[in-house]
C-alpha cells in the first residue's frame, strides 16, 4: 500500500467501534481491498470506494459484538459512590438539604406548569382525526371594517358537500340555543344546541345509551351524562319526553352521550335536531340581520389531511355560481377555514361559540417554567462545585488510587440523579398533596390523572434528564480534569469555577429580578382594576335576566313587586348587561350646522336608571317620567360620546335616529353622564347614546337591583318574587361585583400563579445564596481571620463578604430590569385603562433583590465576622 | 441435519473457507465470490457472515501473516471445522436428493 488511503476519521471510528481482537484484520482487510481498487479505478474512486465500505462495517453484527465488559467493573464502585454521598450528607447538612429543597421545589412547580401547558394544549385533540377538522369561518365589512365571523352561512354546508368529494362529513351547530328543559314539573337549566345529525360522524364523542343516529329523527334529544343526571337522577333517560325554554315542542330522549371533555372549545349539554335551512343568497350575506340569522358554526371533516389551502380555492368558485363576484365584493364576504385544534387559541371572531384560551399567558407559563429550572440548575450547579471544592481531597484519593476521568464523572452524575430521584419523588407527594389548591388557583379543569399520558411524561424526563445533564456537565468536567495534586493539597477551587459560579449566579439574579418586577407590576394593574372608579357602583347590585315574551306590564308590576322588598333601594330596567354589550344604531347628530350621521352605541332604559347604578349627571338633566315627550326627543349621551362627536357644549344639540320613522325618535340632548365602563378594562369606554324604551310591546329584559342590609334575605325575597311572577323558569340572578371580576379571572389567575412562580424562584435563590455564602465563608475564614487580627471590625467583615453577593445582583439587576420594563409595558398595552410603569416599581425590585442577598448571605456573614481569629488562623 | 440451518450467503462464505483452504480471510473470500459468481459483495457482509459462522462453530480462526498492500496489518484465516466439513456434505446430498425429484426432461414454458 503506498499511497495514503484518505480520510483518517473513518479508521478511527472504525476503531473506536470495532472490538479489539477484529479490529486489526477488518483494518487489514480494507487496505487490502483499496490497494486492489487502486489498480482498477484509479485514485479517487478507490478512496471513495474505501470510505463507503469502511462505512458498511458500522452495523449490528460488528457493534454487537463488543463486550461491554469494562462498563460492567464500575458497578462494585457505584456502592462506594452512594456510602461516601450519604456520608457526606450527613457530615455538610445545609449542603444536601439546599439541593434537595431547592430542586424539590422547582420540580414541584414545574410538574405543575407542564401539566396545565399540556393541558392547554391538547384542546379538541381527543376527536378521531382531529387534524382534518376545520371551522368554516367568514368575513364580512360591516360599517366599513372587515368582521370575522366564526360562523358561515347555513346553506354552505349541505351545498359544499355534495360539490366536493374530498368532505368526508360535515356538522352545523345552531348557537341559538336552548337555556333550560322541563321534565314533568321539575325545571332544570340545560344548553340544548340544535345541530346536525352528522354531528357523531364529524365529532367524536362516546355514546352511553343510544348510537349514531339520535339526531336523526325530528324531535329527539341526545343528552350528556350530567344533563340527564341532572334532569332525571337515577331514572331510566332513554324515551323520556322533555319540552325546552316552556316552548310546546316535545322531544324525546334517544340517546345519552358522555359528558363532553373538558379540553373542547364548546360546553354543550344537549343536542337537538337542527332544523332550520336557508338558501344560499345575496341577502343572506349582504343583510347583517339576514346573516346572523341564517348562519350557524360549521364544521367540516376532510378525508385526507391537509385538503384545506387548495380547498378554498374551489369555496371560491362554488360561491362564484350562486352569488356574483361584485355583490360578495360589496359585502367584503370571504370564507376561510380555521383549523380545530387553533380554535382555542386564535383570536376572537364575532359571534364565535367557544371558550377562549390565552397563547399569551400559555408562553408566560412555559417561561416561567423554563426559568425555575433553570434557577433550579444553576442552584445546584453551584452547590454541588462548592460541596465537591470541600471534598477535593476524597477527589484526590480516588485519583491516586487509580479513579479514572470517566469515573469521577460518573461519581458526579450519580449524585445528581440521587439528588434528582429524591426531589422528583418528594414534589410528586407535594403534588399530590396540594392538587385541591392547584386546581383552585390555577385551572380548575386540572385532574391529577393527566399527570399519566405518555407525551407529558416523556417531555418531564427529557427535561429531567436535561436539568440532571446541565447540573453535572461543568463540575464533572471540572473535578474530572484538575490537578491531582492540587486536589489532595485541598486547594482546587481555582480561578476558573468561581467565574463561571459568577456568571450562573448574576443569571440567577437576573431571572429574579424580572420575575419579581412581573408580580410587582401585574399586581399594580390588578389592584388598579380593582380600585378604578367605574363611573358606577358596583357593589350590592344584582341583575336578573327576564325570560323572552316578558310583557311591559308585567315588568312594571314586577319591579313595583321588587320596591317593596325591604332591603331593596331601587330597581331599574334597561337593554344593557354589565359585562355584556350595548346594541348600536346609526344616528344623525348636529355638527357645524348641518346632521351628519354617525353609528353610536345606544341603552334604552327607564328614567330610574342613573340612580340605581350610581352614575353622576355631569351637565343638563335626566330623563323626566312626567314629560311623556321624552320617551322620543330626550337623548342623554356619556362623556365619551360628546369627546367623539365633537360637541363642546351638547346640551341642546339635535339628535334623531330611523328618519324613516318621520321626527319619532328626534329630539335634542338633554343631559350628560359620566363614563361608566361596563365591560373589561382592556377596552375604552365607547361613545353612547341612551334613551327611554322605543318599543312599547316587550320591556327591556334586564333589571338592576341596588339592594343594601341583609344581603342573602333581599336576594331570596327576590328570587320568590320572581318564581311568583314566572313560574317554570329558573333564575337568572347574577352580583354585578362578580360578572365584573370575571373578565380579570385570567388575569388573577396568571397573577396568582406568577406570585408562586416567583416565590419559589425567590426561595430557591435564596436557599443558593445562603448556602453558597457558607461556603464561601467557610473558604475565606483565614483571609477574615488575618484581616481581623489587622483591625477590621465585624462590619467591615460581613460588608466584605456580603459586598461579594452584592455586587453581583447590581450587575444582574442592570441587566435584566430594562428587559422586563420592555416585557411588562408590552402586556400593560393589552389594557386599554392602566396602572403606569414608574422608576418606583422597578427601585423596589432592586431593593427587594439586595434585601434577599443581605438576609440569605447575612447570617454567614455575621458568623464568620464574629469568629475568634486565633481559632482559625491556628487551623491548619 | 436437524435444526441447523444456512442462509444462501452463509452457505457461500463456509465453501468458500472449505475451497481456499489456507487463503481464507475476508478480503480474499470477498474477492472470490466476486470473480467467481460475479456478484457484487460487501466486505463488511463478508466479515459478519464469518463472525457468525466461527460462533456456530463451522469454522474457526488464527492470525495469519501481513503483507504490504495489507499495511502490515495481519490476516485473520479461517479454517474450516469437522462440523462445517459435515454440514456442507449434509446439504449438498440433500440438495441432490431433491434435485433427482425434478423431472429431468420436461419441457417447461409452453
Amino acid at each position: 500500500m503506498n499511497v495514503n488511503p484518505g480520510p483518517v476519521w473513518v479508521l478511527s471510528i472504525l476503531r473506536w467501534v470495532c472490538p479489539d481482537e477484529l479490529h486489526e484484520a477488518i483494518e487489514g482487510d480494507l487496505f487490502q481491498r483499496f490497494d486492489k481498487d487502486m489498480k482498477s479505478f484509479g485514485e479517487k474512486r478507490a478512496k471513495r470506494r474505501l470510505l463507503w465500505n469502511a462505512l458498511r462495517f458500522l452495523r449490528g453484527g460488528i457493534l454487537m459484538r463488543n463486550t461491554f465488559s469494562l462498563h460492567m467493573n464500575q458497578w462494585p464502585m457505584f456502592r462506594n459512590y452512594f456510602i461516601t454521598t450519604f456520608r457526606h450528607m450527613g457530615r455538610n447538612k445545609i449542603n444536601a438539604l439546599s439541593k434537595v429543597g431547592g430542586l424539590t421545589l422547582a420540580l414541584f412547580s414545574f410538574l405543575i406548569i407542564s401539566l396545565y401547558v399540556h393541558y392547554q394544549l391538547s384542546f379538541d385533540t381527543y376527536h378521531e382525526g382531529y387534524d382534518r377538522i376545520y371551522r368554516i369561518n367568514t368575513e364580512r365589512k360591516e360599517s366599513g371594517r372587515f368582521e370575522k365571523y366564526g360562523i358561515a352561512p347555513l346553506a354552505l354546508g349541505p351545498l359544499m358537500v355534495g360539490q366536493f368529494p374530498e368532505i368526508e362529513a360535515f356538522t352545523r351547530l345552531d348557537i341559538s340555543n336552548g337555556s333550560h328543559v322541563r321534565y314533568n314539573e321539575k325545571v332544570v337549566s340545560c344548553g340544548v344546541f340544535p345541530a346536525d345529525s352528522s354531528l357523531f360522524d364529524v365529532f367524536s364523542f362516546s355514546f352511553l345509551q343510544g348510537n349514531k343516529d339520535g339526531l336523526k329523527k325530528p324531535g329527539s334529544i341526545v343528552l350528556t351524562r350530567s344533563a340527564s343526571r341532572n334532569i332525571f337522577g337515577d331514572e331510566e333517560p332513554m324515551g323520556k319526553l322533555l319540552t325546552i325554554n316552556n316552548q310546546e315542542e316535545i322531544f324525546t330522549v334517544t340517546a345519552v352521550i358522555d359528558d363532553i371533555p373538558r379540553n373542547s372549545h364548546f360546553r354543550v349539554d344537549a343536542f337537538i335536531p337542527l332544523e332550520r335551512e336557508a338558501l344560499f343568497t345575496a341577502d343572506n350575506i349582504v343583510s347583517p340581520v339576514y346573516f346572523l340569522d341564517r348562519s350557524a358554526v360549521l364544521y367540516v371533516k376532510f378525508r385526507k389531511k391537509n385538503s384545506a389551502g387548495l380547498f378554498e380555492e374551489k369555496i371560491e368558485s362554488l360561491l362564484d355560481r350562486h352569488v356574483n363576484k361584485d355583490e360578495r365584493a360589496k359585502a367584503g364576504f370571504r370564507i376561510f377555514l380555521q383549523p380545530l385544534t387553533d380554535i382555542y387559541f386564535d383570536t376572537a371572531y364575532k359571534y364565535e361559540f367557544t371558550r377562549k384560551g390565552s397563547v399569551l399567558y400559555l408562553y408566560i407559563f412555559i417561561v416561567l417554567g423554563v426559568f425555575l429550572l433553570v434557577v433550579a440548575s444553576i442552584n445546584y450547579i453551584n452547590l454541588s462545585v462548592a460541596d465537591f471544592t470541600g471534598r477535593s481531597r476524597e477527589i484526590g484519593v480516588r485519583k491516586v488510587m487509580g479513579a479514572g476521568r470517566t469515573q469521577i464523572a460518573w461519581q458526579v452524575i450519580l449524585e445528581a440523579l440521587l439528588f434528582c430521584a429524591a426531589a422528583l419523588m418528594l414534589s410528586s407527594l407535594l403534588l399530590y398533596l396540594f392538587f385541591p389548591k392547584v386546581l383552585s388557583v390555577l385551572e380548575p379543569d386540572l385532574r391529577f390523572e393527566m399527570l399519566i399520558d405518555k407525551n407529558l411524561l416523556f417531555a418531564v424526563s427529557l427535561t429531567l434528564f436535561l436539568l440532571i445533564f446541565f447540573s453535572t456537565v461543568f463540575p464533572a468536567y471540572w473535578l474530572a480534569t484538575s490537578h491531582t495534586t492540587q486536589d489532595l493539597k485541598g486547594v482546587s477551587g481555582s480561578v476558573r469555577h468561581t467565574t463561571l459560579g459568577r456568571t450562573l449566579l448574576i443569571a440567577q439574579f437576573a431571572i429574579s429580578a424580572i420575575c419579581i418586577s412581573a408580580t410587582f407590576v401585574i399586581s399594580r394593574q390588578l389592584d388598579f382594576i380593582h380600585t378604578k372608579d367605574l363611573g358606577f357602583d358596583k357593589k350590592n347590585l344584582v341583575v336578573l335576566s327576564m325570560p323572552e315574551g316578558f310583557t311591559v306590564a308585567k315588568m312594571r308590576s314586577f319591579k313595583q313587586q321588587l320596591k317593596s322588598i325591604p332591603g331593596v333601594q331601587a330597581v331599574s330596567n334597561s337593554s344593557f348587561r354589565i359585562g355584556g354589550g350595548y346594541w348600536k344604531d346609526w344616528y344623525e347628530i348636529e355638527s357645524e350646522g348641518e346632521m351628519k350621521p354617525v353609528e353610536l352605541h345606544e341603552v334604552f332604559s327607564d328614567d330610574d336608571l342613573f340612580g340605581t347604578l350610581g352614575i353622576k349627571l355631569l351637565e343638563g338633566r335626566l330623563f323626566n317620567a312626567d314629560y311623556p315627550a321624552d320617551s322620543g326627543a330626550a337623548f342623554v349621551i356619556n362623556e365619551t360620546a360628546a369627546k367623539v362627536l365633537g360637541w363642546k357644549d351638547p346640551v341642546g344639540k339635535r339628535i334623531l335616529t330611523h328618519p324613516e320613522e318621520k321626527g319619532k325618535w328626534e329630539g335634542t340632548v338633554v343631559g350628560v353622564v359620566s363614563d361608566f365602563n361596563i365591560s373589561s378594562l382592556h377596552e375604552k369606554v365607547q361613545p353612547l347614546v341612551m334613551r327611554l324604551p322605543w318599543q312599547r310591546d316587550y320591556p327591556e329584559y334586564f333589571v338592576y337591583v341596588r339592594i343594601s342590609g341583609d344581603e342573602e334575605q333581599t336576594v331570596a325575597a327576590i328570587k320568590s318574587a320572581y318564581n311568583e311572577m314566572v313560574p317554570g323558569y329558573p333564575i337568572d340572578l347574577q352580583y354585578v361585583i362578580d360578572f365584573y371580576n370575571k373578565h380579570y379571572e385570567r388575569e388573577n389567575r396568571a397573577f396568582a400563579s406568577m406570585q408562586f412562580g416567583t416565590t419559589v424562584i425567590i426561595l430557591v435563590s435564596s436557599i443558593g445564596i445562603f448556602s453558597l455564602s457558607v461556603f464561601m465563608s467557610l473558604r475565606r475564614m483565614k483571609e477574615f481571620g488575618i484581616r481581623k487580627v489587622l483591625g477590621a471590625n465585624v462590619f467591615q467583615i460581613m460588608a466584605l463578604h456580603v459586598g461579594y453577593f452584592l455586587r453581583l445582583a447590581l450587575l444582574a439587576n442592570v441587566i435584566a430590569l430594562p428587559v422586563s420594563y420592555w416585557l411588562m409595558k408590552g402586556w400593560l398595552d393589552g389594557f386599554a385603562y392602566r396602572a403606569p410603569l414608574n422608576a418606583m416599581t422597578f427601585v423596589s425590585v432592586m431593593a427587594i433583590s439586595f434585601l434577599l442577598v443581605v438576609v440569605s448571605g447575612g447570617y454567614s456573614a455575621w458568623k464568620a465576622a464574629s469568629m475568634n481569629p486565633v481559632d482559625v488562623i491556628k487551623l491548619q | 441435519m436437524g435444526k441447523e440451518y444456512l442462509g444462501e450467503f452463509e452457505e457461500l462464505v463456509l465453501t468458500m473457507v472449505a475451497g481456499l483452504q489456507e487463503d481464507a480471510y475476508g478480503a480474499a473470500i470477498a474477492d472470490e465470490i466476486e470473480t467467481r459468481l460475479k456478484r457484487e459483495v460487501n466486505l463488511s457482509a463478508v466479515h459478519v457472515t464469518l463472525y457468525r459462522l466461527e460462533d456456530k462453530g463451522y469454522i474457526k480462526s488464527s492470525m495469519g501473516g501481513g503483507t504490504k498492500e495489507r499495511g502490515g496489518r495481519r490476516k485473520r484465516i479461517y479454517t474450516i471445522t469437522s462440523a462445517g466439513m459435515a454440514l456442507l456434505r449434509v446439504m449438498k446430498e440433500t440438495r441432490l436428493e431433491l434435485w433427482k425429484m425434478v423431472p429431468q426432461l420436461k419441457i417447461t414454458g409452453i
